[in-house]
């Protein structure tokens, strides 16, 4: 199979990243006539002042619930598949995904402690702020802990990631079994992920975020690429191993957090879509970054759609539908090549 | 002269009517404001388009005659036969959400207020909390007895029920029908620690949750609710050195705290399912209440904070200390 060129691939992600964020848009677990969706969404992007037909019930949940959700999801998915596909280059491990280092772990004691202690006192914000706290910790401690005379080796970072990971899990799972009666519900199912706290004024973050890293790392695609043949191939390039992991470690810590801050730990996306892409285009990370950011927004955005829409009314913990959606389709497209 | 008297008299009789008459009596009670865990709730007007989560609270707003203004419930599926209230009136309730629900599912019924507790449908993670809907402009009021979830609240009481009927009472404009009902109350739970007054020894009571199966089964600590009425009615609970509320506790230590009396969960699982395990356990043999076969099942709004405590305290009496209700 030729690989398809980039002229064709991102035009046809984008279009389908728009059908997506109009299907998210338009359902969810309460129906609501496909008018009313469109009259709400252009009174509120255009400030129309039109007698409105719809309910305030249902301008809420389009406009201050959906929305958002559908743009998080889509930041989420995104961040997610392009954090997956750099952390597979820079540790040469097929296995890595944006929960190698123990940020997710950091996060979910960061939110876990305000969801079973803040109480009432939790805002919308306090959570995700709580959980990126909890995220910077988590960096700060595998950054210093993995840090060595000689510098510091990729297999150093991903044990030391490991290690953190495990230890904070450990309290998570302590605080959660301490408190059985005070919320463990509520933080497990934050700890498997999903959309439903998406509001505009927890967006900013992830958005900013995920958009500057995602530049970030396209820009120095063709340096990361270096890494992939190994320490002294970068050397002998001019690239400092040592540094750039460092440097990398940092953008992509810093991404994972704002995003398991806002949606909490989904799994998969970050392992799958990378390997999806890479079929795509190869293993040119200049190639490969787009299509993975792209493949990863529109897989999150769909996905959380189906988790909606399947079981009605519930939503099904969206780590779920990701692992099922996301295995099946893995497994079919290993089956159609020979190679890997 | 006379006439005139009769015209100024018959309007002071209609001023005084219609100040102290039905109408105003709902107009110059509000705003109210009520006590919600830490917060401050207030109420400009009695809602219209409340929702109701879960059997136990559900059941507290039906005794306050509130169905009217119910627009939808939540999370009742399956529990419908225990709910204590004419038969149409459950049956006219329409159920939104057969579990907890989500925020987009409240904002659907596009509701004025919603009463749900933390853990009973109120959950940070999945973003319904009572700050959550008033940004929405939805108000809420939080089952008290839940509030222990989020932080401190006062020692566990009939008096942490009496309050949730009480605040609703405020809320919906029924003060005097909600005063009245918790003044029964209080009679009632009077007449009955006089009838226990002096019954000497009280028997070992443990509450048995999740028992139809050997995975360890959920019993109550000291700030349960189902210990609470296991001491109102002259019990003591096995599990009260827990300072918790429902707690997993151990096989092991129920036989070794040997119950009297196992007051049954009759909830999605029915208590038939969970004695038929009690008395299959080999382990449980010697259990004093299993080998005299003495269970009493309670059903969710029984055992939950909710207007049927009161009438479930005497009924666990009456099995606990039969002497004292011989007429």
């Amino acid at each position: 199979m030729k690989a398809p060129s980039l002229s064709i691939l991102i035009p046809l992600l984008l279009c389908s990243l728009a059908g997506v964020l109009v299907l998210s848009v338009a359902l969810g677990t309460v129906t609501i006539s496909p008018h009313s969706v469109v009259g709400i969404v252009t009174s509120e992007l255009f400030n129309s002042a039109s007698p409105p037909s719809w309910t305030r019930g249902e301008r809420h949940i389009v406009w201050e619930l959906r929305a958002p959700r559908a743009l998080l999801a889509a930041a989420a998915g995104a961040s997610l598949a392009t954090i997956g596909a750099v952390l597979q280059v820079l540790t040469r491990n097929p296995l890595a995904d944006p929960y190698l280092f123990g940020i997710s772990s950091g996060a979910a004691l960061g939110a876990v402690t305000v969801i079973l202690y803040a109480g009432a006192k939790t805002t919308s914000v306090a959570l995700p702020a709580a959980a990126f706290i909890g995220a910077l910790l988590a960096m700060a401690v595998v950054f210093f802990a993995s840090r060595s005379p000689s510098g510091t080796s990729s297999e150093r970072l991903i044990l030391t990631g490991v290690a953190v990971a495990f230890l904070l899990q450990a309290v998570t799972n302590f605080l959660i079994f301490n408190t059985l009666d005070r919320g463990a519900d509520a933080a497990i199912f934050w700890m498997l992920g999903g959309f439903s706290n998406a509001r505009w004024h927890v967006l900013p973050l992830p958005v900013v975020v995920v958009l500057t890293g995602v530049g970030w790392l396209l820009l120095r695609a063709r340096v990361i690429n270096a890494l992939a043949l190994g320490d002294d191939a970068a050397r002998s390039v001019g690239v400092d191993p040592f540094a750039l992991r460092l440097e990398l470690f940092v953008v992509t810590s810093l991404m994972t957090g704002a995003t398991v801050a806002s949606c909490g730990a989904i799994g998969f996306v970050g392992l799958i879509l990378p390997h999806v892409a890479r079929m795509l285009t190869g293993g040119d990370l200049r190639r490969l970054l787009p299509v993975a950011a792209l493949g990863g927004a529109v897989f999150l955005v769909g996905v959380d759609v189906v988790a909606r829409r399947v079981m009605l009314p519930r939503e099904v913990p969206l780590g779920v539908v990701t692992a099922l959606i996301g295995g099946v389709f893995f497994l079919l497209l290993m089956r159609g090549r020979r190679s890997l | 002269m006379n006439h005139v008297f009769k015209r100024w008299f018959s309007a002071a009789v209609a001023a005084g009517w219609v100040c102290c008459g039905w109408v105003p009596a709902m107009a110059h009670d509000f705003p109210v404001e009520v006590r919600n865990c830490s917060d401050t709730a207030r109420f400009e007007s009695p809602p219209q388009r409340a929702i109701v989560n879960d059997v136990n609270m559900l059941q507290t707003v039906l005794d306050l005659g509130l169905a009217p203004r119910v627009v939808a419930v939540s999370a009742i599926r399956g529990r419908e036969h225990s709910m204590v209230a004419p038969a149409d009136v459950v049956t006219g309730l329409r159920q939104f959400s057969p579990h907890y629900p989500s925020l987009e599912a409240v904002l659907g019924e596009n509701p004025d207020f919603m009463f749900a507790g933390w853990n009973y449908g109120f959950d940070a993670a999945r973003g319904v909390t009572p700050r959550a809907l008033a940004q929405f402009g939805i108000g809420s009021y939080t089952l008290r007895e839940s509030c222990i979830r989020i932080g401190p609240r006062e020692p566990m009481s009939m008096e942490v029920m009496y309050a949730d009927v009480l605040a609703l009472g405020a809320i919906f404009g029924v003060r005097p029908k909600a005063e009245a009902l918790v003044q029964s109350f209080r009679d009632r739970m009077t007449v009955l620690s006089r009838q226990l007054e002096g019954s000497g020894k009280r028997p070992r009571v443990m509450y048995c949750g999740d028992c139809s199966s050997t995975s360890a089964p959920l019993s109550s600590g000291k700030q349960g609710m189902p210990a609470l009425l296991a001491h109102l009615a002259g019990g003591l609970n096995v599990f009260d050195d827990i300072q918790n509320s429902y707690v997993r506790v151990s096989w092991e230590e129920v036989v070794q705290r040997d119950p009297e009396w196992i007051i049954v969960s009759d909830d999605r699982i029915p208590a038939s399912r969970h004695i038929a395990h009690l008395l299959r356990d080999p382990q449980l043999r010697d259990v004093t209440a299993v080998r005299e076969r003495r269970f009493i099942a309670v059903s969710y709004a029984q055992r939950s904070p909710s207007t049927r405590n009161v009438e479930t305290v005497e009924r666990i009496a009456r099995h606990l200390h039969p002497e004292r209700f011989v007429p």
